[in-house]
């Protein structure tokens, strides 16, 4: 009988089988290897990222070169990498030179595009209404206004049973959400371990082989 | 090497406050100058994510070692190195299946993490926290009322069981051949859909809380820009 198992698939299933192994059973040598191994799935995944990012100046390089999209994206795209690259491999990220790039540009732009979104979330709450007219949209609705009333006073003032510190409505909420949450997240550590299992059982193969 | 510290500041707030500007002026329609600061965006936050990853994973496990002792280090690192140049060829059509060894490690030691860190990081502790909630004994050590105690505990319980039952999705084929879920279950999974609709307003709320938080920071940098460019000129 000839035995045609895929390489790639005996290396997933036997690294998973070891590292899972040393998650449930205390042995110094079964400790070693899966510390050894998450170390190596560490080192991947950095190298996978700059992978990642070689790739996308590729692609940014060809549509340049093939006139696809504006030039000066994908320029302002080099311009930033380049330079933060240079300054960052420079001065080194400890150097407040090194990262300025970093808090000139990536932290205003996170926070503004964290506000612009708060904005467009708030004109979507406004749709709902219109969109769906059912209870569960009325229930969402009110908890997330009385959630917003829970946070801070309104124009100055504080709502009675609503905003004053333990007030009961802030406590009935947490106590329903938390429960709601409780079993979301055990729904969730399910799907991951089904998940994982057709990882490990090699039904599921991201890797290609 | 030092660049001036003034000019460093003064450059960086000038680039958050027309980045902050462009970002802005979204909400009045899509432009050239908001994919312009994407662009940007994109570019440095990719170089910083390499950076990072340079100086904090790749130089201490496949540079240091060696740096200290090269014989050594050379036996270290060999394997990742090794694994680590097959990846490359996932950059190349034709040689792809060469980094596949590399991917399946990752794939596998990163499927053992999850499950394992599923059953040990978040099963148990939410089943021992929903346990531990009916507990007399910690409830008294915490001067807390029996009754509420339970009733708070009863509630989070049945919360945490229709949530449950909302994602159930099991059903059978009724007579007329239509796709039904056990009758026990539509109820459960009724109330369910409420506790979850309180649960994700809840989490709205605190995501738009942040965001308003957010929007009223980069107004208040705004404002202090204009008001120290003023006091300069």
């Amino acid at each position: 009988m000839k035995i045609n198992v895929p390489f790639s698939i005996a290396i997933a299933v036997l690294s998973a089988i070891i590292a899972l192994l040393g998650y449930f059973i205390e042995n110094s040598l079964l400790n070693q290897i899966r510390s050894s191994l998450l170390q190596s799935a560490i080192i991947l995944a950095g190298v996978a990222l700059i992978i990642g990012v070689i790739n996308m100046m590729r692609v940014h390089w060809v549509e340049m070169r093939g006139g696809k999209g504006n030039k000066i994206y994908h320029l302002t795209f080099f311009a930033g990498l380049i330079l933060t690259l240079l300054l960052g491999g420079w001065f080194g990220m400890s150097n407040p030179n090194g990262y300025w790039l970093y808090e000139a540009v990536v932290v205003p732009v996170e926070a503004s595009l964290m506000a612009i979104m708060a904005i467009f979330l708030t004109y979507l709450l406004t749709k709902i209404i219109n969109r769906r007219k059912d209870f569960f949209s009325i229930v969402f609705l009110v908890t997330v206004l009385v959630g917003l009333l829970t946070s801070a006073p309104f124009l100055g003032q504080e709502i009675p049973f609503i905003a004053t510190g333990n007030s009961i409505v802030k406590s009935l909420l947490h106590l329903v959400s938390n429960g709601a949450m409780r079993g979301i997240l055990i729904g969730v550590a399910l799907g991951s371990i089904a998940t994982g299992l057709r990882v490990i059982l090699g039904s599921d193969r991201p890797y290609g082989g | 090497m030092n660049l001036s510290a003034d000019w460093l500041n003064f450059t960086m707030m000038l680039v958050s406050a027309m980045l902050t500007l462009i970002i802005f002026s979204y909400i009045f329609g899509d432009h050239f100058l908001f994919h312009l600061a994407v662009a940007l965006f994109i570019g440095v936050s990719a170089a910083i994510g390499c950076l990072t990853i340079y100086h904090s994973v790749l130089y201490p496990a496949l540079i240091q070692p060696i740096i200290q002792d090269p014989i050594r280090g050379w036996i270290t690192i060999a394997i990742p190195l090794l694994l680590s140049c097959l990846l490359f060829f996932k950059l190349s059509q034709r040689w792809s299946f060469m980094g596949n060894p590399s991917l399946a490690i990752m794939a596998g030691v990163g499927a053992a993490t999850v499950v394992g860190g599923a059953i040990k990081g978040t099963l148990f502790p939410q089943i021992g926290a929903s346990i531990t909630q009916f507990d007399l004994q910690a409830m008294k050590a915490a001067s807390v009322n029996p009754i509420v105690g339970l009733i708070e505990g009863g509630v989070i319980l049945f919360g945490t069981i229709t949530t449950l039952a909302y994602f159930h999705f099991g059903a059978h084929l009724t007579s007329e051949g239509k796709l039904q879920r056990t009758s026990w279950i539509e109820p459960l999974s009724w109330i369910g859909k409420f506790f979850i609709a309180v649960a994700l307003g809840w989490i709205f709320s605190g995501i738009l809380r942040a965001g308003y938080i957010a929007f009223l920071e980069r107004v208040r940098f705004m404002i202090d820009l204009i008001l120290d460019l003023l006091r300069v000129i």
